[in-house]
């Protein structure tokens, strides 16, 4: 079962972001700060972590499909301010809370930050990193 | 149990025709007693039903939900390099969360400058249907510059500006919005808590200096003032506090980077260089003193010789009489010996009754407090020498502080239980400082110096860093307010400049009809015409002064107490102003031939002369010294040849 709660681009949860976050990173340059927001456009909604509901956190957490190559999760930090994102450690998982509801009102920031300065300039975009969601149960 | 009675007096009598002849018989009654049982026990039974309640049934509703398993949303991570703006571009701009790119006409302007708000200004035509452009005041803002692909769809996306509408207009004419928008640095910084910014500006913070911050603004900018930092907001709206002197250089722009006819470059003019600031700062406090003094007196010549010797009660109504001293402890005497002694050729007696209310000496101890007003005025002045000697003194005086520590110091004066006691065995001063610890105090006094010092070494810094070297390039939406460029290319007049400094103004223009996208950057150039080192001396604050109040002489810690008598050969005529101590007459077996009962009587008394309090000590003391710290400042390259 899948569900409704997604990333988006913008705090009123119409651009869904379910294919990716685009990342701009100038080569060389320093890290690039993006802020989405994750939520449900739906209503009536409640999300909890599946392992514990209402008592496990909803995380989200840095992945790389590729270790070794490409975005590494130590070049991923996570964070609901801006400023947070300063003290955040590269890699870790960010709490989304314990229960979630939907609707635009209570979506949640989430501030990222990818440093991938060093990687190499290509054609195509670094898509092996990538923000996994704990398993939820939306009910 | 009950008893029933036959009446003795109701019971008949029998009679008869013919009187009887009476017979005494005796007649018995019966007493009919009837006992019955008491009340009988009863038993009421209770009706108990028992029975099987109606089964109650709840429903447990469960539902089988399948969880939703963990999901990775994609991070698509684009590196570029970034150059010339790209073949195609576009603006992305979103107006309370909506995509409104399509709309955009005009230009799309994002201004940054150092430690001031972010701005932009974008225009579009409104969807049709109501415009309500108070509406639009206070919606979230995004600029981003991006490529284009072939499908027009962005690439590359790049933020410029993050804010909300700050002055929407409409007109009426060509229908056209024009969105004026900020990005709320005043707000956000006011938001940001403190130690984020102890952490990331440093720097310096005193409240004498510089004011009580009515909130974290302020406080943020109180200690930017001290430190030569740049503090604004980044594309995204995150505080961020940028050296003004980078060591690393973040591009180097020659001719063919630089769009033609745009490289400009300025001085300072010498009435905008400072390299000489003044200042001052004023510590004023209550130094609390005490005196302790030791009282003495012994009767000159023999006790025996005099008519009167002074009672014990005398000596400690003169003793206590001195006006601001207050005895400490008792009175230590030495009495008469009584008895009987050979004296002048015949017998001296004295009863031990008498004996014991005089006193031939006596020491005693006494302390008076009082409070003097001490002012510390420190010149502060912050001096670049390599500056001062290319172009001369070019002074600056600013405003300082004043720290007053307030203190009511009339209960300590009176009231000598009041803490401190300062209070000695022995004759001497003591003195206490009046501070608050973290409110007013020397620690407190230094802080705001340091603080003081460190403005007026940015100041120094600040008006050196007034030239400017402005470029403009193909849109670099990575050009930031946090690089340092450096530039070698030709003036529009041919001669070359070669110049590098952080930059204090990005630009960012998208000129949608014109399809130009540029960004114009201004470099702080700073620096002046000198070589070779220059010192800098650290912030910090001099040591506490010392005391310059000098000791005063021996007699201010002692009473003043001599022996006058009378009715003496020679004695002057008594004077109550100068013959302060006892005051006596010699009996007329003085045993030494000088009494003369025609010589002036004194009267018989006891006073002492208390020692006044120096004026160095009492009156308000003012401590000025001037402190001297030098600044360096940094020197980028700039130069123009031919």
């Amino acid at each position: 079962m899948s569900t409704t709660f997604k990333l988006y681009a913008d705090a009123g949860l119409t651009a869904d972001l379910s294919a990716g976050v685009p990342v701009a990173q100038v080569a060389s340059g320093g890290a690039t700060d993006v802020l989405v927001y994750f939520g449900s456009a739906s209503a009536g909604k409640t999300l909890q972590a599946a392992s514990s509901p209402g008592g496990d956190p909803i995380t989200l957490t840095p992945v790389d499909a590729a270790p070794g190559s490409g975005v590494e999760t130590s070049m991923i930090k996570l964070a609901s301010t801006a400023l947070g994102l300063d003290s955040a450690t590269a890699g870790a998982p960010m709490n989304l809370g314990v229960t979630l509801t939907s609707g635009a009102g209570n979506a949640v920031p989430v501030w990222v930050r990818v440093a991938a300065g060093a990687l190499t300039p290509s054609g195509t975009a670094y898509a092996d990193g990538g923000l996994e969601l704990n398993a939820v149960i939306e009910t | 149990m009950t008893i029933a009675a036959v009446p003795i007096s109701a019971s008949p009598i029998a009679s008869s025709a013919a009187p009887p002849a009476p017979v005494p018989v005796a007649q018995t009654w019966p007493l009919l007693v009837t006992v019955s049982a008491g009340p009988v026990a009863q038993t009421t039974p209770l009706m108990v039903t028992v029975a099987l309640p109606p089964a109650v049934v709840t429903q447990l509703l469960v539902k089988v939900v399948t969880p939703s398993p963990a999901q990775t949303i994609p991070l698509r991570v684009s590196v570029f390099t970034p150059g010339a703006s790209p073949a195609r571009w576009r603006p992305v701009v979103t107006l309370g969360g909506v995509d409104v790119s399509a709309r955009l006409v005009g230009v799309v302007e994002v201004v940054a400058t150092e430690s001031e708000a972010r701005i932009a200004s974008f225009s579009l035509l409104p969807s049709p249907g109501t415009v309500a452009p108070a509406d639009w005041v206070g919606k979230a803002v995004a600029i981003d510059f991006a490529g284009a692909d072939a499908g027009g769809n962005p690439i590359n996306v790049q933020r410029l500006f993050t804010g909300v509408v700050d002055v929407p207009e409409y007109s009426i004419n060509t229908g056209i919005a024009t969105f004026e928008c900020t990005d709320q640095r005043q707000e956000v910084l006011a938001n940001t808590p403190r130690a984020w910014f102890d952490a990331a500006i440093g720097g310096y913070y005193a409240d004498a200096v510089a004011g009580a911050p009515v909130d974290n603004l302020q406080y943020a900018e109180a200690r930017l003032a001290s430190t030569p930092q740049a503090l604004e907001l980044d594309a995204w709206g995150s505080p961020r506090v940028t050296p003004w002197h980078l060591t690393s250089v973040y591009a180097s722009l020659g001719a063919a980077d630089i769009l033609d006819g745009s490289l400009s470059a300025s001085l300072p003019s010498r009435a905008d260089l400072r390299n000489m600031v003044e200042t001052t700062f004023e510590y004023r406090f209550t130094r609390l003193r005490s005196r302790t003094i030791m009282g003495g007196w012994h009767l000159a010549g023999d006790y025996r010789a005099k008519e009167n010797l002074p009672t014990k009660a005398m000596v400690e109504q003169a003793l206590d009489g001195m006006a601001g001293w207050q005895r400490m402890g008792n009175v230590g005497y030495q009495e008469p010996p009584h008895g009987s002694q050979n004296w002048n050729g015949g017998i001296y007696y004295m009863a031990p009754e008498v004996a014991n209310q005089l006193c031939i000496s006596f020491a005693s101890r006494h302390m008076t407090r009082w409070a003097q007003t001490v002012t510390e005025r420190y010149t502060i002045r912050v001096t670049n020498a390599a500056s001062v000697a290319a172009i001369g003194p070019a002074r600056d005086t600013t405003s300082g502080g004043v720290l007053t520590v307030d203190y009511d110091s009339s209960q300590w004066l009176n009231d000598y239980s009041t803490a401190p006691a300062l209070t000695r065995l022995s004759a001497g001063d003591e003195s206490h400082d009046v501070g608050f610890a973290g409110v007013s105090d020397r620690a407190t006094a230094a802080a705001n110096i340091t603080a003081l010092v460190a403005r007026a070494q940015v100041r120094v810094q600040a008006s050196h860093r007034a030239g400017r070297a402005r470029f403009a390039v193909p849109l670099r939406a990575d050009y930031s307010l946090a690089h340092r460029f450096a530039i070698d290319a030709p003036l529009a007049d041919g001669r070359r400049l070669q110049a590098a400094g952080k930059a204090v103004e990005v630009s960012h223009l998208m000129d949608i009809d014109a399809g130009e996208a540029t960004t114009t950057v201004a470099l702080a150039i700073s620096g002046h015409a000198t070589v070779g080192l220059q010192p800098y001396d650290p912030p910090a604050a001099p040591a506490q002064p010392a005391d310059p109040t000098p000791a005063p002489a021996p007699a201010a810690y002692g009473i003043q107490a001599g022996t006058f008598s009378g009715r003496r050969v020679g004695a002057p005529a008594y004077n109550q102003d100068t013959m302060i101590g006892f005051s006596t007459n010699n009996s007329a077996d003085d045993s030494q031939g000088v009494y003369s009962p025609t010589a002036e009587l004194y009267p018989v008394q006891f006073s002492v002369g208390s020692p006044d309090i120096e004026s160095p000590a009492r009156d308000p003391l003012e401590l000025a010294s001037t402190i001297e710290f030098a600044v360096d400042v940094p020197q980028d390259p700039f130069e123009v040849t031919a």
